[in-house]
């Protein structure tokens, strides 16, 4: 692998993780959903060496990664965050700076479990692993934090991406059919929580998830 | 060691004849114990400058061992500030406590001194018996002295907190050295240096019984919760003695028992370095929170006895990774900050003192603009907050200045886990420092600067009060513009390291010295072209703008809870502070108030549920006590049979 | 010896010579592209200089509250910036003060600036200077873990403790092989420049309400001499952590003094252009959200250090 992809890939990691801790940090659910697309276009990156080496396949999952989820999901969630008029992050249970740092400890110790999965060739391996590792340990923080459904699918989201470079990480890639069955599965979700979030808002006029704690006997 | 020892007897002769009271009585004892004082500092500084150490043993009728007492360059390095703040705080309590009944008096001298010489022995002795005794001497002599006032309901809450916290300190000291003692066959300091070091979880465990029993004392989070209760109730002048050098002997113990105990392996310098992090930054946040002012120094202790334990956490991390020259950085910052924060601890607790002997009040909100009135005390209290917060050129910014190359080394050399280690330490070291510094413009400002905040009468301290500041003062400022002399002077002897480390260490802070220089010379050369270029020029005076305001009063000013506001926000889910609030309502606003309270986390949320959980425990056994002598006596007679039949089976 | 303390005294004068002349063309030139930027034509790129000197010449007033260390706020923060410039290698060749963890100190002279510029304003005893003063204080100690992290992402890369050694030709090569972790350090040191600057987003200096100020109203009494040497030392300060970050941008290659010391001068000049469009373009953060952007920025060079940890050596 010629040393600009290794670059390239590591600059592509960096910033997923950025993206992460923006995510984190922000107050505003259509900042994070804009967030998420970028996250989404990053992620159709990386299968870059595979496509260099000539695998349609990985061209083909790339693209479907950047419409799926750089375009689509995002579109689903900023359609969803409007009919609910949910725009911002209400009394989440970490505060920004707290969410921020607690993924900060989270990317620390991710470096370290990286490290430990096997099997690693190329230098950016470890990279990979912690990332993947941080994004979905950060993916779980998003969705315990917040109160509103949507920030929950967000969260999921994430978390999913996380999957999807571990997925990379671990098997150089799953088998491209599964890959792409995966993709759809998500968009199906999140297309499904979509539709749940905003009847769920119609009849109960809000989608704060700890108020559900009124339904247990 | 003759020197020691008669210095030492000096100091006792003062004490006693501290309790014949008489009116020039203090200055007496104060004399005598600065002659004392002066023999001691000749015997430590003679230790220091051979480095060889002296000892002295006498027969001792009691089991287990004999008095055995020596001077290796450790111990003199603890006994330089126990001797030269002992000497300072004796001659300020003749000004501190002017005025009070003779009996009080006499009661506070004898108890001083008796406090000076438990901890010299402390640091000195080389038999474990011994080092209880005297330990448990200090102890109670410092109980006794922060009781001195003891008709205040919060003296005696905080005497008995103090109390219990320093005996369940002890018992863990306790076991650790019966334990020892058992294994070694002899409880004597010189059998323990061979201690057999074949089990490593027995090292470990013994490491675990010193952090924490020796950590009571020293007052690291969360067993810290004694400091700021005792400090501020006790006489300025024993808390200047208690926290600049008294909790030192915790990290004496420490560093002695570790000494014993082979080379360390990592995770003890992981658990010094989490102690002291955890202690830095939550007490240097909880500092911020109050108002008090000793209060408030007593929780900057707490702050530097983390910073000294990271750099002894980063010197056993230095060891465990066979980095040899971070190791001896981070000891030798360690050990000088011990030093240094005995300087300028004990002059900020005596100007807080002065303060409080000429206002009548430690609540910095009722205080303000002061400096005009006490100009000898703010300006010492200025230097003493400059040095706390770990500035340049002054003698705190040294010793972090070496603990901050220790964490740098450990970060670049060292493997992933190590440098993550020393990463979070300075980004730890790097926020205390800046929350220190702004917990002293906050209770310098607010204290010194500014307006009168309340129709307080204050004057200067008399003499024998600002004296002994201006002598620390001067020596905070002397360490911070000679760091290279200082401390191959004061630390090096301890070391006891290659030669080219305590090298590399000696070319560094002479790099350090002068760029003191360079600095201070530029800040005279500035101070100079001002003096010249305001010849002849208008000066006048006017009032601070006032935005056009035109009845500005000095109740206006800036409060501390208003400067620490933002600070308890930010750091919310840590303080936990109770807010008591009254917003301004309406067109015509009826008074709006706010206060807010900072409880200790660990009082709070550890020992509080604990010790409640105790009481209720114990209070199930109540019935015991019936008040008839005759159950007494049956439960005596119980006992006893007890114990017979016992033995008989056995 | 004479001759090296001679020749060490020289090396020092020439850097303050240096940063004295070259210090105030900075801030005029991010108050001529804020000007241009609104459309118009603004104060000379020289205003400072005539500024500085109008204050030099001027006598002063003293609020009757004051003591002396009012006076003594603008003469220690003028001589920690100039102490600390001495640790900036300009051209290629290494700073005056060049030693093992000089780091370290350059990081806290900016700390003692701060203690004295900070009591100075409680001297006054306005409500105003008292609350920037806290602001100042709790914005400054947010950044300070920033900007050592970043030194040490950087000193781990470059296997030294010394400000020269960091900046030095070998930066070129740990671009090469750690852009990322290199990229991340400096966007959190851009933070911290604006931050220890008192720029947009952070701080407005330009603003005309004392409510919302945090470093000019520390000084509003200050006035004189006094107030030009506090000018003087946010030139030098500007100029000092501007050359930092240029020069971990932009690393220089070798030579004397002077070689390379042109490249710096356009860098500087830059990044001032640069200030003037983000504070032309950009409005600045509400208060509560300046804690946020700190932490981004000390987890941004946290994150360097892990990066720099991880990497295999």
């Amino acid at each position: 692998m010629t040393a600009w992809v290794t670059g390239t890939l590591s600059g592509v990691l960096v910033l997923v993780v950025i993206t992460n801790f923006y995510i984190l940090n922000t107050g505003r659910y259509v900042n994070a959903v804009r967030a998420v697309a970028l996250q989404g276009c990053l992620l159709s990156l990386l299968p870059l060496p595979q496509a260099l080496a000539g695998s349609p396949e990985a061209v083909f999952l790339a693209a479907g990664t950047m419409i799926v989820k750089g375009v689509l999901m995002p579109l689903i969630l900023v359609r969803v965050i409007h009919s609910t008029d949910e725009f911002r992050v209400v009394h989440p249970f970490l505060g920004p700076v707290a969410s921020v740092l607690l993924g900060f400890a989270i990317l620390a110790v991710a470096f370290r479990a990286g490290a430990a999965i096997p099997g690693a060739v190329h230098p950016h391996d470890a990279l990979m692993g912690a990332v993947g590792t941080a994004t979905v340990l950060c993916g779980m923080l998003i969705m315990v934090n917040r109160r509103k459904a949507v920030g929950q699918v967000i969260g999921f989201l994430i978390l999913e991406n996380g999957v999807l470079v571990l997925s990379l990480r671990i098997s150089r890639g799953l088998p491209f059919v599964i890959e792409l069955a995966i993709l759809f599965d998500v968009l199906l979700a999140a297309m499904i929580f979509g539709g749940f979030i905003q009847s769920v808002h119609a009849q109960f006029s809000h989608t704060d998830v700890s108020r559900m704690r009124k339904l247990k006997g | 060691m003759t020197a020691l020892l008669v210095g030492l007897g000096l100091w006792i002769v003062g004490g006693v004849a501290g309790l014949f009271g008489g009116r020039r009585q203090p200055a007496v004892s104060a004399a005598l114990a600065v002659v004392g004082s002066a023999l001691g500092l000749g015997a430590a500084a003679h230790v220091l400058q051979t480095g060889a150490p002296e000892s002295f043993r006498a027969a001792w009728p009691m089991p287990y061992g004999e008095i055995h007492m020596a001077v290796d360059p450790l111990s003199a390095v603890f006994l330089a500030p126990i001797f030269l703040l002992g000497a300072l705080a004796s001659v300020y309590s003749i000004g501190y406590l002017h005025g009070r009944d003779d009996r009080q008096v006499g009661r506070a001298v004898f108890l001083f001194h008796l406090l000076a010489v438990s901890m010299c022995v402390v640091v000195c002795v080389k038999n474990a018996i011994l080092f209880l005794l005297a330990w448990e001497m200090m102890a109670i002599s410092s109980f006794l002295l922060v009781l001195l006032d003891s008709r205040q309901s919060e003296v005696r809450h905080a005497g008995w907190m103090y109390l219990v916290a320093t005996h369940i300190g002890t018992a863990f000291i306790l076991v650790l050295f019966a334990w020892m003692g058992t294994v070694a066959g002899s409880f004597d300091f010189d059998d323990w240096r061979s201690l057999p070091s074949s089990s490593e979880s027995r090292a470990g465990a013994w490491f675990v019984l010193a952090l924490i029993g020796f950590g009571a004392k020293a007052g690291f989070w969360p067993v810290h919760v004694w400091l700021p209760e005792a400090h501020p109730a006790a006489p300025s002048h024993v808390s200047a003695v208690m926290s600049g050098v008294m909790i030192k002997t915790g990290i004496y113990g420490l560093v002695r028992v570790v000494t014993f105990l082979g080379p360390p392996p990592a995770w003890w310098g992981m658990a010094l370095l989490s102690a002291g992090l955890v202690s830095g930054v939550l007490g240097v946040l909880f500092a911020l929170a109050q108002h008090d002012v000793k209060r408030l120094l007593a929780y900057h202790s707490v702050e530097n006895i983390g910073i000294i334990a990271l750099g002894l956490g980063g010197a056993l991390l230095g060891q465990a990774y066979g980095m040899e020259e971070a190791a001896v950085f981070g000891l030798a910052g360690a050990l000088l900050h011990v030093v240094n924060h005995a300087l300028f601890k004990g002059l900020l607790f005596m100007g807080a003192g002065s303060v409080l002997h000429a206002t009548g009040t430690r609540d910095v909100e009722k205080l303000g603009g002061l400096l005009k009135q006490m100009p000898a005390t703010g300006t010492t209290f200025l230097i003493g907050s400059a040095s706390i917060s770990g500035l340049p050129p002054l003698n705190g910014f040294v010793s972090e200045f070496l603990i901050y190359v220790c964490f740098f080394k450990l970060a670049l050399g060292g493997p992933a886990v190590c440098g993550a280690a020393g990463a979070a330490a300075i980004a730890g070291l790097a926020l205390i420092g800046g929350l220190a510094a702004a917990c002293f413009t906050k209770v310098f400002g607010v204290m010194f600067l500014g307006e009168r905040r309340t129709p307080l009468a204050a004057s200067e301290a008399p003499l024998s009060m600002t004296a002994p500041m201006a002598v620390l003062a001067a020596a905070c400022i002397l360490i911070g513009l000679f760091p290279a002399v200082s401390a191959s002077v004061l630390i090096f002897p301890v070391l006891a390291s290659e030669t080219d480390h305590l090298l590399s260490m000696t070319s560094v802070l002479t790099w350090v010295q002068l760029s003191a220089a360079v600095l201070v010379g530029l800040g005279i050369a500035v101070i100079f072209f001002r003096a010249w270029i305001f010849r002849g020029r208008p000066v006048s005076r006017a009032v601070t703008w006032d935005c056009g305001y035109s009845a500005p009063t000095s109740r206006m000013q800036y409060t501390a809870s208003s400067f620490v506001q933002p600070f308890i926000d930010l750091f919310q889910p840590l303080i936990q502070p109770r807010e008591r609030r009254h917003d301004p309502h309406g067109y015509f606003p009826k008074a709006a108030s706010y206060e807010s309270h900072a409880d200790d986390l660990a009082t709070r949320g550890i020992f509080g549920p604990l010790f409640g959980w105790i009481q209720t425990f114990a209070e199930k056994w109540l019935w015991i006590q019936q008040g008839r002598v005759q159950t007494y006596l049956l439960y005596v007679f119980l006992t006893l049979a007890a114990l017979l039949s016992f033995q008989m089976f056995q | 010896m004479t001759g090296e303390t001679a020749q060490f005294a020289k090396d020092i004068l020439r850097q303050w010579v240096f940063v004295l002349a070259a210090a105030p063309i900075l801030p005029g030139l991010a108050a001529r592209t804020k000007s241009w930027f609104s459309g118009r034509k603004g104060p000379p790129v020289l205003q400072l200089y005539w500024d500085i000197l109008k204050l030099f010449r001027k006598g002063t007033v003293y609020s009757r509250s004051t003591t002396s260390v009012l006076r003594a706020g603008p003469v220690i923060s003028f001589s920690a910036a100039m102490a600390a410039s001495l640790m900036i290698p300009f051209g290629g060749m290494e700073a005056p003060l060049t030693f093992q963890g000089d780091l370290i100190l350059f990081a806290y002279l900016w700390g003692l600036s701060r203690f004295f510029t900070m009591t100075a304003a409680l001297d006054t005893g306005s409500a105003f200077e008292g609350m920037g003063a806290s602001r100042e204080a709790i914005f400054s100690c947010l950044a300070e873990p920033a900007l050592l992290l970043g030194f040490l992402a950087l000193a781990r890369e470059a296997g030294s403790l010394s400000m020269s050694d960091l900046l030095s030709v070998g930066l070129i090569r740990i671009w090469s092989i750690h852009a990322p972790a290199l990229c991340l350090v400096a966007a959190a040191m851009a933070v911290v420049f604006l931050t220890e600057n008192s720029r947009i987003p952070i701080d407005d200096p330009n603003t005309h309400l004392e409510l919302t100020m945090i470093h000019e109203v520390m000084v509003l009494d200050h006035g004189g001499p006094d107030l030009a040497l506090i000018e003087y030392a946010s030139a030098v300060k500007f100029f000092v952590l501007g050359a930092l970050l240029v020069r971990i941008v932009y690393p220089i290659r070798s030579g004397g003094f002077w070689d390379g010391g042109e490249v710096l001068l356009l860098g500087l000049a830059a990044l001032a252009v640069l200030v003037g469009v983000v504070e032309s373009t950009m409005a600045r953060f509400r208060l509560s959200r300046i804690p946020q952007l700190l932490t981004l920025s000390f987890v941004l060079s946290g994150f360097g250090v892990i990066l720099s940890l991880a990497a295999p050596r």
